[in-house]
């Protein structure tokens, strides 16, 4: 998609979003927010702690960041459906991120469970981004099941491998033109954030890479630069490949010419 | 009278209402949602319901997550 990046009706500008989840503090989370620019975060829901009160993690962050619930936690779309519907109580719940895992190894999305979930809460009015293993045929059930976006995985969650599954979001990316394609999990450097970018992803959510490097602020900077980077050469079309040498310096007028 | 609060179980005195157990552990009530019974409870129904023998209640919050 060109131009400006739209979901569910709100213009984003920073292509750059946030997973909230690992900070060693609120404050660091906070300063990393205001830091990198990104007006999308995710969050999770869980139990209170009824031991401890716990300091609201909302209260860190600023009231015009865009929240986006994940359903982490949720093994099948009843689950799923579930959160959603309780961050909805919340007052925070339009954007949920759909997060269907049941495997703790690989922490795989269930692309078939995902879809389900999909259609269940785009029917009740949510804004929905499915997190998703790159597959074009459940893209296309995501999109027609009313997603606002795909999230494909670029590698496993927290394994900052980059985008493994590369040729498969380039796939994505080709085929599907209806909803913005978000590369979510495995992004562990800049320089995956710029690559994903260059491909014609239209943003991307990064979590571990940030709040686990030794200065998430300046981690998330990077991560925004890495990302205008990006996108900047996707519209500028980056050149072809050639396998041998194309010269940059003119073929003629050599000063050793006879 | 036993119930559970986020799966543990609790002896709770007769006749508390969902708005009782949130006061009396201090819980900030901006922030939580409350499921009793697997039914989402809201808000402003917290004073008029009275928990009783075996109910399962879930105080649910906001936290950090990717």
């Amino acid at each position: 998609m060109q131009g400006e990046l739209i979901i569910a009706g709100q213009t984003i500008i920073s292509r750059f979003f946030l997973g909230t989840g690992k900070f060693k503090s609120k404050q660091e989370l906070e300063e990393t927010i205001k830091r990198s620019g990104t007006q999308v975060v995710t969050v999770a829901l869980r139990r209170i702690d009824l031991e401890q009160n716990e300091d609201n993690i909302l209260s860190y962050i600023p009231k015009n960041i865009i929240l986006m619930t994940n359903t982490s936690g949720a093994r099948n779309a009843k689950e799923a459906v579930r959160i959603a519907r309780i961050a909805r109580e919340s007052g925070y719940g339009s954007w949920i991120k759909i997060e269907v895992i049941n495997d703790s190894k690989y922490l795989l999305p269930d692309n078939r469970e995902t879809i389900k979930a999909v259609e269940i809460l785009a029917g009740e009015g949510f804004t929905v981004l499915p997190y998703m293993l790159p597959d074009l045929y459940a893209a296309r059930e995501l999109v027609k099941a009313g997603a606002a976006a795909v999230m494909p995985l670029g590698s496993l969650i927290g394994s900052n491998q980059g985008l493994k599954t590369k040729s498969l979001i380039e796939i994505l990316i080709e085929e599907i033109k209806e909803v913005p394609i978000i590369v979510d999990a495995g992004i562990g450097r800049p320089s995956h954030a710029a690559q994903a970018m260059e491909m014609g992803a239209d943003a991307v959510l990064v979590n571990t890479a940030v709040a686990t490097a030794s200065d998430p602020a300046l981690m998330a900077q990077a991560f925004a630069k890495a990302v205008d980077a990006g996108r900047m050469a996707y519209l500028s079309k980056t050149g072809d490949i050639s396998h041998v040498a194309r010269a940059s310096s003119p073929l003629s007028g050599f000063l050793n010419e006879t | 009278m036993k119930i559970k609060i986020n799966g543990k179980t609790l002896e709770l005195n007769e006749g508390a209402s969902i708005e009782n157990v949130i006061l009396s552990r201090n819980i900030n009530r901006e922030t939580v949602v409350v499921e009793l019974n697997e039914k989402i409870i809201k808000k402003m129904d917290w004073k008029a319901i009275y928990l009783k023998e075996n109910d399962a209640m879930e105080i649910i919050a906001f936290v950090g997550g990717g």
